[in-house]
């Protein structure tokens, strides 16, 4: 039975559902958005292909009510989910309509360092939208599909839960405040041989012809390799401007990735900074937006020595 | 007659009569506080021709300081650059600042905008 839980509650409504066939998915999802149509709410869904097809075909003549967005467009970096649902959320703050949605970043075709971000987006998500206007995130985790542990930080990162019928709070949510807290979950050493570089501000130029050569031979098209430059000297930028004057590079090709990391003294503050789009006038975190738009893939961790950020492309082309 | 207002290891920059000014090669971190002030000391009065065909690479903050020195402009002056890489253009267009209303874009070969 339903918990009369509504998007008016004065907060941010993040809840994990938890699904285990086709069945229970549209059980659980198409009740939720009939009841946002109905209330003339604003609703958005950002699912697969294959399940917005599904939900179309069981809300019938109410799909019209419901605006839909490819997840493999919108999340394939899942930085970029974040930017959309605020896109969502402040095209209708004010405007007295409540909002709900429905967003499935993780499903198991997602590579691991894909379904780490994935899981640190779920967490930011919490942060994101802690004092905006109010809405209600329905996220649904197909239980069958992904590994225990995933479902374990999925009810760690929810602060409710649901099986489609009941609601609760989720006994082990990580709250708000530890949802942003500094992540320096360990990256993988590379597996592949390496280029290194010390740079500082003359070598900007060393740290482009770097990343442009590995490009090429890793095979980026020329567009995707321009854009992998680009967001490379962004960032290492902010180690030369921000970092204490000087990073790392290292750049290596593992398998079907391209990866660049830029490691440098300076401490990542702003949990949301790669994620916010930047102001016209301010002269904030503008690298690590247009990494994120540039890259298919943006690891940032905090570690005692300052930070590390990893650039990743993969082939073939994923955007 | 052409006149080489600034030159380093990777930009030069010239100001032409007919073309006005004219950048070449590229702009970072190293290089876009010394190119920035040379431009905003040598604007003309009237219209502003911005010649960047020979620009191969140019950051985020040179980017900017190329839109802050259109913003700057009187509004009746014209503000045309010419010949921004395509690359460039989208990285305008991803971090929001493709509508400066004071300028112009055009291609190498003729005009776009």
């Amino acid at each position: 039975m339903n918990v009369q839980v509504t998007p008016t509650d004065h907060r941010f409504r993040h809840e994990a559902l938890f699904y285990n066939s086709p069945e229970s998915f549209l059980a659980g999802t198409v009740p939720f958005l009939r009841e946002g149509v109905r209330n003339g709410e604003a609703v958005l869904v950002v699912e697969s292909a294959a399940k917005i097809q599904a939900l179309k075909s069981a809300l019938g003549s109410e799909a019209a009510g419901v605006l839909f967005a490819d997840m493999a467009g919108v999340g394939a970096n899942p930085a970029r989910i974040i930017p959309a649902w605020q896109d969502f959320v402040d095209s209708f703050s004010g405007t007295g309509r409540s909002m709900r949605g429905i967003g499935e970043p993780i499903w198991k075709e997602r590579t691991p360092e894909e379904l780490i971000e994935c899981q640190r987006h779920e967490s930011l998500l919490n942060v994101a939208f802690a004092d905006g206007e109010p809405w209600y995130l329905l996220c649904p985790y197909d239980t069958a599909a992904l590994p225990s542990d995933v479902i374990e930080e999925a009810r760690r990162s929810h602060a409710l839960l649901s099986d489609g019928h009941t609601h609760a709070e989720s006994p082990v949510f990580r709250g708000v405040e530890e949802s942003g807290a500094p992540f320096d979950t360990p990256l993988p050493e590379p597996q592949a041989a390496f280029s290194r570089l010390e740079f500082g501000l003359r070598d900007l130029k060393v740290v482009r012809d770097m990343a442009g050569a590995h490009a090429e031979s890793f095979g980026l098209s020329a567009s995707r390799a321009r854009g992998f430059v680009i967001a490379v000297n962004e960032i290492a930028t902010n180690s030369v401007g921000h970092g204490g004057g000087r990073g790392v590079m290292r750049i290596w090709q593992e398998g079907d990735k391209l990866t660049c990391e830029v490691a440098d003294a300076g401490r990542f503050n702003l949990p949301l900074a790669d994620r916010m789009r930047p102001a016209a006038d301010s002269s904030g975190a503008r690298g690590l937006w247009l990494a994120n738009q540039l890259c298919d893939l943006v690891q940032i961790r905090s570690v005692p020595q300052g930070s590390i950020v990893r650039l990743h492309m993969r082939e073939p082309a994923g955007r | 007659m052409e006149l080489t207002l600034y030159t380093d290891e990777r930009l030069e920059i010239k100001s032409e009569p007919t073309a006005g000014l004219r950048l070449k090669g590229e702009i970072d971190a190293w290089n876009v506080d010394s190119a920035a002030s040379i431009l905003a000391q040598h604007l003309p009065d009237g219209d502003i021709y911005l010649d960047l065909t020979g620009l191969s690479f140019c950051d985020v903050n040179g980017i900017r300081a190329l839109i802050a020195l259109a913003e700057k402009a009187n509004p009746k002056q014209r503000f045309t650059v010419r010949g921004l890489a395509p690359q460039l253009r989208e990285v305008l267009q991803i971090v929001g600042w493709a509508q400066v209303p004071q300028l112009r874009f055009e291609e190498s070969g003729g005009e776009s905008q």
